[in-house]
């Protein structure tokens, strides 16, 4: 200590508690693994009842409409094990999904693994893209908002903003094809335009690879538009209250009453704090973008997982659906946590909490 | 007598809301001079805080405006009309300021040590090293063991006494020539108010500068200040030294603060209150503002009373029974 | 003072008796006066239209009856209410009004939320009379080979589909599966996560641990593949709908309802409660559930708009109701085929789902503002 003041520092004793290290960090994160299994089982088993116990019979929707005769029906039931009850068809289907095999998709004719492997990293891509792009869009928004607040700019934005938001993903995905697709490329004649299915372009093997970097994201321009334009504004709507909550604070005060120029009391003091919220609401869009993509993928031809799902539904192929929606459920709760992960690391406070 | 630091005259802070116009801070005087205590007392409400506020133009406009006719000259510079940049090398420069609440003043995401680097970065330019060991030295001075630990700490692993010792090192961190607390110790345990107060008077002393002391509570003001301003419903009703006010208080709102003080001479009598609340800053009363709360009131309270100055001192009260 | 105001009273009746709202807009009170007035216009121009059809609904079909004694009963409703309301003095003070009351003044300065109020009204009217409003039935077909795919003209103003039925007509009919799914799946869902949320938040402990784990599970599931799950596999019908939206809607209701329930256990009134000795139902039934339930209005109001856009996103999927009859979500699905040379197809429905959900979300929001007494200020 380098002076001598008079006063004694006997404050009150400081009652809160050592900080979690690193190692308490990661014990934290197995421990929140673990808690997610049973939830993860939990939606499978869901859907796996709710998939078996409707009525229509896959066998016959593998042969054409009125074709084969009730011998050839049995064989393929037997085949695909449909003939058994379905508490043992489920206690299969637990075990095999253990041991990492998901069983055999009859309308594709592959292993349910093959095809989710080909599915899953487009679906990953495209909501991946669209996510961030929505957060982006939406934290700066929100925020220009809030620091505007009672301006014209604010007004209009927010009535802008509320109009996205209440814009249906598919329907904005079909005006955004007829738009910056098909007219803009066939009437007008711009020299922008989008591809409106498809990932890449059937020269994309003959690409540098920028030019396939490039190719790649002018393919995502319009899905991942119409997958994250309503969320963006639900995020930036959201932003935009936890901005006015935080600079209406005691320590956003004391920071201009150090003197520091506006640009650092929004963007240092205020913004951190009012992201915390949003981290946290991770958990509810990801769920949303993944219900999301069932009908963007489907509208753009988009090889991924939720228009799979969508056709699976369709061809009562319950391997595939099951096994589907458990990679949903999985990425969901992997994706919770790493919110809360980020959530402890942009809030000092919430570390030191003991539980979940 | 050393010469006026601050000079804040008619100052007039106005909320214009959609329930009408506040006048929160209505026609306030009074001067701050160098190296002195200055304490503003008065009940929830009154404009203190909003004044302290005015003095560093932090009050968000709009709502706040204020109004045309106020002035506040900072050694010989007035503030009202000084550029946004202009106010910001003051702030925490030349004018620091230290709230009521500890707990939540400092920003619970930074590490108290680079809250208050940040001044010192700023308005004297230090490297980040340079820095952190004056914030080292701060802390220190301040009264906080362990300083060199401390500063790599959060908020939250602070109790709340720490806390507004970490305010006082933010605040002190560039030396200032005025420092302005917002009842600096109305949020913490009367044993931690006593040792903030003492640490306030130590700093006082030790770097000559002038501190507003703003509170409710005349104990306070008693323990530690030179002169007294004393507030109600958005206007000055009395001032005068420490001395002078407790002896002789002269405007029946100083008089029904005092008696509502306990004190050893008067033990076991009830402790005096005064009846009724602050009126709405946005429906003052008619001519004395105090009228309907005050014992003594007649009929001339109904026209307002401008400051009367008592004797050849430096004293004035806002009340007619205020000999002159 | 008194005079003037008899004066303004007696020309307010009079201006009442011909355009109900108008003097109640005249004095600013856009809420009230809007609603009075459209509904009057638009119920009055159905009639004037046609006072014949309107009578002869009365005793026609049930869709027509409905929208007959709709515009009767709605035309005297309207006309009473304003005659009254302009007779009773409105200036009462801010002092002594109920939270509900300064709920509504706050709501009523929001004008964003009135306009959107007002097309609610309006869009429930339609939706009502719409038979005696539609200029074709939905699912009438014109001569296949000269009335397909017609651009917006005067008897077909936004055109004609693939099967050469009115796309305006069918848009009226359609607003009815919307509006009542909305509003029934929504009513479905906040009775069962009102209770729930309200069980679990006072209860606490084991019961409150397994319904949320619940919950979680839930609501960390992509509603729309669940959706897609149940509805593909059982026999799609309105009700099946309505019922499968309820119920896969309530956590989230659930969730906030907890939340709120939880702060308010511990707030000074429920403690008072507690120590009279009020049994655990009646303070849940009688003083937990009614504090509950502004946000949980609030959180109906925006809930609507999205069971409406999911509701949508179903039948675009062709899981909705059943065709031939038409919903947005259908009528956009079947314009996809034909958008590049017949827009208006996809294009109308789709913005009678966007300004709908949209004025769910201004009253949401509005009453949202309105019921928070932090913001009210």
């Amino acid at each position: 200590m380098t002076s001598g003041t008079a006063v004694a520092p006997n404050d009150e004793a400081t009652s809160v508690t050592e900080g979690r290290r690193g190692g308490d960090l990661s014990r934290y994160v197995l421990r929140r693994l673990v808690g997610a299994i049973p939830l993860v089982i939990g939606i499978s088993s869901i859907v796996f009842f709710v998939v078996h116990l409707a009525p229509g019979d896959p066998a016959r929707l593998l042969l054409p409409p009125g074709g084969g005769d009730q011998d050839v029906i049995d064989q393929i039931r037997r085949n695909l094990g449909l003939d058994q009850p379905l508490h043992i068809q489920y206690v299969k289907w637990l075990g095999s999904f253990f041991t990492g095999n998901f069983g055999y998709s009859f309308s594709q004719g592959a292993p349910v693994r093959a095809v989710l492997a080909n599915t899953f990293p487009n679906t990953l891509l495209l909501s991946g893209f669209a996510l961030a792009v929505a957060f982006g869009v939406g934290i700066v928004v929100g925020t220009i908002q809030a620091v505007r607040q009672y301006s014209a700019a604010d007004s209009i934005l927010s009535v802008v903003l509320l109009f996205f938001y209440s814009m249906p993903g598919f329907w904005l995905a079909l005006m955004l094809v007829l738009m910056l697709s098909y007219q803009a490329r066939n009437i007008w004649e711009w020299p922008i335009w989008f591809p409106a299915s498809a990932m890449v372009s059937s020269d994309f093997g003959d690409l540098s690879s920028v030019g396939r970097l490039a190719d790649r994201l002018w393919h995502l321009v319009l899905p991942a538009t119409a997958l994250s334009l309503s969320l963006a504004a639900g995020i930036a709507r959201y932003m935009r209250g936890s901005m006015l909550e935080v600079i209406r604070q005691d320590y956003v005060r004391t920071a201009r009453s150090k003197g520091l120029p506006e640009r650092l009391v929004i963007f240092k003091h205020a913004l951190r704090n009012a992201l915390s919220p949003i981290i946290t609401m991770v958990g509810v869009y990801i769920p949303m973008v993944f219900s999301g993509t069932v009908i963007i993928e489907s509208v753009f031809a988009w090889p991924g997982m939720g228009r799979m799902i969508f056709d699976a539904i369709g061809a009562r192929d319950y391997p595939l659906v099951v096994a589907g929606t458990f990679f949903f459920a999985l990425t969901v709760v992997l994706a919770n946590l790493l919110a809360d992960v980020l959530y402890a690391i942009a809030d000092p406070r919430i570390r030191y909490e003991s539980d979940v | 007598m050393s010469k006026t630091l601050l000079s804040v005259s008619d100052l007039r802070t106005w909320f214009h809301t959609d329930q009408g116009v506040g006048r929160a801070v209505d026609g306030v005087s009074f001067e701050v001079r160098a190296g002195e205590t200055l304490g503003i007392v008065g009940e929830s409400g009154c404009g203190k805080t909003v004044t302290s506020l005015s003095i560093l133009r932090l009050l968000p406009e709009p709502p706040a405006r204020i109004e045309p006719g106020s002035s506040i000259v900072f050694d010989g510079e007035e503030l009202l009309g000084a550029t946004q940049e202009r106010m910001r090398a003051l702030r925490g420069n030349e004018i620091s300021m230290i709230f009521q609440e500890p707990m939540s003043s400092l920003n619970p995401v930074y590490t108290v040590g680079s809250q208050i680097t940040e001044a010192l970065r700023l308005h004297r330019k230090m490297d980040r090293v340079e820095a952190r060991t004056e914030a080292i030295r701060l802390l220190g001075e301040v009264g906080i063991p362990d300083a060199d630990r401390r500063v790599d700490e959060y908020p939250h692993q602070l109790s709340g006494g720490m806390r507004q010792r970490v305010m006082i090192a933010i605040a002190l961190s560039c030396e200032p020539r005025l420092l302005i607390a917002d009842e600096p110790t109305t949020a913490l345990d009367v044993t931690i108010q006593a040792q903030i107060l003492e640490l306030l008077a130590d700093l006082r002393a030790r770097h000559g500068m002038a501190v507003l002391l703003i509170t409710h509570d005349l104990g306070v003001v008693a323990e530690v200040c030179d002169r007294v301003v004393v507030m109600y419903a958005g206007q000055v009703v009395e001032t005068g030294t420490v001395d002078e006010i407790f002896a002789r208080p002269v405007h029946p709102y100083t008089r029904g603060l005092l008696a509502s003080l306990p004190a050893v001479e008067r033990r076991g009598q009830r402790l005096e209150s005064i009846p009724g609340t602050v009126p709405n800053s946005t429906d003052w009363p008619e001519g004395c503002r105090f009228a309907e709360r005050c014992s003594e009131v007649e009929d001339a309270c109904a026209v307002q009373q401008p400051l009367v100055q008592l004797g050849n001192t430096s004293r004035v009260a806002r009340c007619w029974r205020a000999d002159p | 003072m008194s005079d003037e105001r008899r004066d303004g009273a007696a020309w307010a009746r009079v201006v009442s008796a011909v355009l109900p709202g108008l003097p109640q807009l005249l004095r600013g009170r856009v809420g009230s006066g809007g609603i009075l007035l459209t509904s009057w216009l638009l119920l009055g121009a159905v009639f004037v239209r046609g006072p014949g059809h309107v009578l002869a609904a009365l005793t026609g079909s049930w869709d027509e009856r409905v929208a007959g004694w709709t515009v009767l009963a709605g035309l005297i409703a309207v006309w009473t209410w304003s005659g009254v309301d302009v007779k009773r003095s409105h200036e009462a003070s801010t002092r002594g009004m109920s939270q509900w009351q300064l709920a509504t003044r706050a709501f009523s300065k929001n004008r964003m939320a009135v306009v959107g109020l007002i097309l609610i009204v309006l869009l429930y009217l339609v939706a009502l009379v719409t038979p005696l409003i539609a200029p074709h039935h939905p699912n009438e077909q014109y001569d296949l080979a000269s009335m397909r795919l017609i651009g917006l003209s005067a008897t077909h103003p936004l055109g004609t589909d693939q099967l050469a039925r009115d796309v305006l007509s069918r848009i009226l009919y359609g607003a009815r599966i919307s509006l009542s799914i909305g509003f029934v799946a929504v009513g479905i869902s906040v009775t069962i996560g009102t209770f729930v949320g309200a069980i679990a938040g006072f209860f606490g402990g084991v019961v409150d641990s397994v319904i949320m784990r619940f919950v979680d599970m839930v609501i960390s599931f992509p509603r729309l593949v669940l959706l897609i799950a149940i509805v593909a596999a059982f026999d799609r019908s309105f009700f099946l709908i309505i019922i499968v939206l309820g119920l896969t809607l309530w956590p989230s209701t659930a969730r906030l309802v907890r939340a709120e329930v939880l702060s308010l256990r511990e707030r000074e009134f429920i403690q008072a409660a507690r120590a009279l000795g009020f049994s655990k139902r009646r303070i849940l039934v009688g003083h937990l559930i009614p504090n509950a339930v502004p946000p949980v209005i609030v959180a109906a109001t925006l809930g609507i708009g999205n069971t409406i856009v999911l509701e949508a996103g179903l039948s675009f999927l062709s899981l909705g109701v059943q065709a031939p009859t038409a919903s947005w979500g259908s009528m956009i699905a079947d314009g996809r085929a034909h958008m590049f040379n017949a827009w208006w197809l996809s294009t109308f429905p789709g913005l009678a789902i966007v300004f709908t959900v949209l004025a769910f979300n201004l009253v949401g929001d509005g009453l949202r503002d309105a019921l928070d007494p932090r913001l009210r200020s």
